[in-house]
């Protein structure tokens, strides 16, 4: 099965929820600020980037976990991808995850001065309040997807 | 062959588009083409379908939102993630002069 974790830059908040999966992150314990930028694609993605599908990892269950970044397509990327699996007849072989429902303002706020103004020394710091405020949140729809992985 | 016509609704200029594709829009006059305007079915957020070609080409609509200029990227990637090809799945974003504008303008209540 192929799981695809998305929000708008497929930086953040989808990149968290992967690693989480991934079991990179301890759940139970919001990362360190030097953990957290250690993450393959955490606060690092380009412009270019967006609109691509890419791997983080395959899960202990053999799942393969990819990040999304969808700009404001919010739940129609979710739509779209379970659509065209249908259409593929491969509905039954990924789950489409929206992270942008457990996003805080501090990591929209942080995540935009970081990426979008390229602002670093500010943004991050920011981004990692808003990041160790939204961890359990984020934590939480990790394991209702995992749960929905051995379904 | 499956194609999809991504615009920022399913049922504007991407129908449109789809139709033009197949080869049966004989009118200018749009608002007799099923699906056109129907903001009930675009809501749905699943692909339309519009129809098969001579070829045998089915052919689909989908409103992506505002920015349906990633659509045809992220099918893509999906389409080669599962080991399809271009022959099986297309997917192509149309816009038209005024696409956002449009867009906002559609979603206001009557």
């Amino acid at each position: 099965m192929k799981i695809i974790y998305h929000c708008y830059g497929g930086s953040h908040s989808s990149v968290l929820a992967a690693a989480l999966h991934l079991k990179m992150l301890d759940p139970a314990r919001p990362p360190a600020f030097e953990d957290m930028m250690l993450l393959p694609y955490f606060d690092k993605t380009r412009n270019i980037d967006f609109g691509t599908i890419r791997h983080m990892g395959t899960d202990d269950l053999g799942h393969e976990v990819y990040v999304l970044g969808k700009k404001n397509m919010g739940d129609r990327c979710t739509a779209m991808i379970m659509s065209v699996a249908r259409l593929l007849g491969v509905e039954h072989e990924v789950i489409a995850v929206n992270c942008m429902s457990r996003v805080n303002l501090f990591m929209m706020i942080g995540g935009f001065i970081s990426r979008r103004l390229g602002w670093t020394t500010i943004g991050r710091p920011i981004l990692f309040r808003g990041t160790r405020d939204a961890f359990r949140n984020i934590a939480n729809l990790v394991e209702i997807t995992r749960l929905k992985t051995m379904q | 062959m499956n194609v999809i016509f991504v615009g920022p609704t399913g049922v504007h200029h991407a129908l449109i588009a789809a139709h033009i594709f197949m080869g049966d829009l004989h009118s200018n006059d749009y608002r007799f083409v099923e699906h056109y305007d129907d903001k009930e079915a675009d809501l749905k957020g699943d692909l339309l379908y519009v129809g098969e070609d001579a070829n045998g080409v089915k052919v689909y609509a989908f409103g992506a939102g505002a920015n349906y200029e990633l659509a045809p990227a992220i099918i893509a990637d999906l389409r080669d993630l599962f080991g399809f090809s271009e022959e099986e799945l297309v997917a192509r974003a149309v816009s038209i002069p005024g696409n956002l504008l449009f867009y906002g303008l559609n979603y206001l209540p009557p």
